[in-house]
This record gives C-alpha cells, sequence and structure tokens, in this order.
C-alpha cells in the first residue's frame, strides 16, 4: 500500500459534481452542496420520521426529538425570555444543521461541510443580519443603544463606542471561525494520526507493533471529536440566543 | 417483591459481614440520623409481611435488617455527593477547558482581525494609509480584550452598564 503520501488536507478539496456557468460565475453543484443537501435531508427526515407516530408515551427515536427540542426550547428561553420564542424555528434549525453536519462528516471520506470557514460564516451572518435586521426593526434607532455602556464619561465615549462597534463586528466572524477551527483541527489532526498508523505499518513487524499507539490515539480522538461536533452545535446555538437577546433587549 | 428477597439474602451467607462494614463506615459521620428516618418510613411494611412465619427469629432478623438498611441509606448519602463532585471536576479539567481556551482565543482574534481590517478598509477608501490601519489594530485590540474579558463573565454584557452576565455560557 502507497503509504508515504499521507496529505492531511486532501479531505477539505472542493471539486465540483455537476458543473454549472452562469454568466461567468461558477454555480456548480459540489460535493460541498451534496452534503449540505445531505445535512437538510438526515436532518429533516429524522426529526419527521422520529415524530410521526406522535405517541403520548414517546418511544426511542421519538423521545431524541422531543429531547432536542425541548433542549434548544430551554436554552432560548433562558437567554431571550420567553419572547425570543419566536426566534425558536432558526435557532433550531441552525442548532440541528451545524450538529448533523458536524456528525456526518465523522463519517469516513465524508465531506465535513462546518469545516469551510465561508459556511460557517454565512451562517454567523446570518445570525447577525438577523439581530441587526430586528433591532432596528423593533427598535428604530434605540437599537443604537446598545453601543452605549452606562455610566461612561463622555469624553471617553467616541473610543468607547468604536471599541463596542468593533467588538460588535467581531461577533460572526469569532463565532465561525470557531466552529471552523474546531471542525478542521479536529479533522486534520485524526487524519495525521491515521497516516501515522499507515505509515508505520509499513515498516515491518516493529511498526506494526509502534503503530498500536497512535492507533489507540485515533480512537480517542474519534471519541472527543464526536463531542466536540456536540459541543460547538451547543456553542453555536447558545450564542445565536444571545446575540437575539441583544436585539430583543438592547440596553435592558 | 422486597418482602420475598430479604429473608432469603438473610439467611444466606455470612449474615453480618456487610453490615460490619457499613456500621464501621458510618460511625464516624453525623448523617446516621438522615438515613434512619428514610428506614423508619419503609419500616412498616416490610415487618408486617415477613413476621408471618417464625416470629421470633424474624423479628430479629428484620432489626437486623432495618439497622443495615439504615446503614447503607446513611453510607449511601454520604457518598453521592463526593462521587458527583469528582465528576464535575474531571469534566472542567479537560473538555471544558479545551472549550474555554478556544472560545477565549477566538473571541480575542476575532477583534484583532475585524478592527484591522476595518482599519485596512478606511486607509482604502480614504487614502490615509497607514493611520487607518495602525488605529484600527489599536482599537482591535482594544475591542479583543473586551470580547475576551465579556465572554468570561468579567465584564457587563452589551448595553448594560452594571452587572456582569453569568460566566457560564
Amino acid at each position: 500500500m502507497a503509504a508515504d503520501k499521507v496529505d492531511p488536507i486532501h479531505q477539505f478539496q472542493i471539486h465540483p459534481i455537476i458543473p454549472i456557468h452562469i454568466g461567468g460565475y461558477d454555480l456548480s453543484f459540489t460535493n460541498s452542496a451534496l452534503f449540505m443537501l445531505a445535512t437538510v435531508a438526515v436532518a429533516a427526515a429524522f426529526l419527521y420520521l422520529s415524530t410521526s407516530s406522535r405517541s403520548l408515551v414517546p418511544g426511542r427515536l421519538q423521545s431524541v426529538s422531543e429531547m432536542a427540542y425541548e433542549f434548544v426550547g430551554n436554552m432560548l428561553r433562558d437567554a431571550a425570555g420567553t419572547q425570543g420564542m419566536k426566534f425558536f424555528p432558526f435557532v433550531f434549525s441552525l442548532f440541528m444543521f451545524v450538529l448533523v453536519a458536524n456528525l456526518l462528516g465523522l463519517f469516513p471520506y465524508f465531506f465535513t461541510v462546518t469545516s469551510h470557514i465561508i459556511v460557517t460564516f454565512g451562517l454567523a451572518a446570518l445570525v447577525i443580519g438577523t439581530v441587526v435586521v430586528y433591532g432596528f426593526m423593533k427598535h428604530g434607532l434605540g437599537f443604537l443603544k446598545l453601543f452605549v455602556p452606562h455610566g461612561v464619561p463622555v469624553y471617553l465615549l467616541p473610543l468607547v463606542v468604536l471599541i463596542e462597534v468593533i467588538s460588535f463586528v467581531s461577533r460572526p466572524v469569532s463565532l465561525s471561525v470557531r466552529l471552523f477551527a474546531n471542525m478542521l483541527a479536529g479533522h486534520i489532526t485524526l487524519k495525521v494520526f491515521s497516516g501515522f498508523v499507515v505509515s508505520l505499518s509499513a515498516l515491518g513487524a516493529v511498526g506494526v507493533a509502534g503503530s498500536v499507539l497512535p492507533l489507540a490515539m485515533a480512537v480517542a480522538l474519534t471519541a472527543l471529536e464526536l463531542l466536540v461536533a456536540f459541543l460547538q452545535a451547543y456553542v453555536f446555538a447558545v450564542l445565536t440566543c444571545m446575540y437575539l437577546n441583544d436585539a430583543l433587549h438592547p440596553g435592558h | 417483591m422486597s418482602s420475598k428477597v430479604r429473608p432469603w439474602l438473610d439467611g444466606r451467607g455470612p449474615s453480618n459481614y456487610v453490615a460490619g462494614d457499613f456500621k464501621k463506615r458510618t460511625d464516624g459521620d453525623g448523617l446516621t440520623g438522615q438515613g434512619g428516618c428514610v428506614a423508619d418510613k419503609n419500616g412498616p411494611d416490610g415487618t408486617g409481611k415477613t413476621g408471618r412465619g417464625k416470629q421470633h427469629e424474624a423479628d430479629i432478623r428484620d432489626d437486623d435488617l432495618e439497622r443495615r438498611r439504615r446503614d447503607l441509606e446513611a453510607s449511601l448519602a454520604t457518598r453521592r455527593p463526593d462521587r458527583l463532585e469528582g465528576k464535575d471536576d474531571a469534566k472542567t479539567g479537560s473538555v471544558a477547558g479545551y472549550g474555554q481556551a478556544l472560545k477565549l482565543s477566538s473571541e480575542f482574534i476575532a477583534g484583532i482581525v475585524v478592527g484591522a481590517a476595518l482599519g485596512w478598509f478606511i486607509d482604502r477608501v480614504a487614502g490615509t494609509s497607514p493611520w487607518g490601519l495602525i488605529v484600527g489594530l489599536l482599537l482591535g485590540f482594544g475591542a479583543g480584550v473586551l470580547n475576551v474579558l465579556r465572554s468570561a463573565g468579567l465584564v457587563s454584557e452589551f448595553g448594560t452598564g452594571d452587572k456582569p452576565r453569568d460566566p457560564k455560557e
């Protein structure tokens, strides 16, 4: 087996499946798009099928979807109050999309949608766009109070407001970078350690014996990645709730 | 079901080894009273059923059993919080710490990157190079520090002046 060439970045390459070019733009249907579709399909199918029996005493699958529902519902209610529940479909869709995309990415030979920063940035921009648009719709210019902390001396105000604005703008960046970096780093590490197993076992009997160590590491990392997949979806949803809270109650 | 199991458990094997073990463990702490309450509540239905056969022996057995159960309750009560705390510690030690580190660093870097990008953009538009970038970097540094402190719960949230939010997230 050709073990000397292990490229940990190769798994993130995007290649078109159905090339589509419209007006000079490359709108091809890529593997990333395929896995986004798969993510949506899996999430929708799971929720639809698991809740289709609508039994009063839920079965296993139904209670999983009910738990997901209550989990996100409580999260949103805690962070943004009952008024925030109007954003429940939005937050729940985001949570399920990120969670299912992360989990699908753990399968070997599958593409991880959330390991591309443009995808996570798109999701974060959606969140922050919702916050800004809804904030201005609901409060008008009063939304700008968000950038003016109470009790700051007037001569410091321009500086503080500038810093607050930068801090606000950096939110979608940190939101997207966090998810993207976690997924990217995790998958690269996993690939590197699996690569060690292959290249070591090509060295003969000693190598095969030695390759047990990176194999154990790869197993442990897989478990960690599973946890990170959940954790990052959770963090993404929690931060979305907190930002939505700012849109609902600026300067409360 | 329990009334069937109890005499069987009692009449079998070295009958006092479990009790002795628990007794040693629980004598030191003051929590036996708590366990006693629970055991007393459960007491009557057990004695009513098992006392049907050889009465005297059964009474002795029940007393023994009650004592053991009380001891068991107490020792479980003293052990339970310990176990939970240990689990929590392990969790905050590895996984949550990793998450926290990534969170804080991404907040900090995002502040600087956004500040620098804004400054650079102002430079491009207004032709004030390199001052926009310099000022933007400095302000971005300030915003990054603010982000970190805010997400660690040490500084108040957006728009509020006084109370910091809960540090948990």
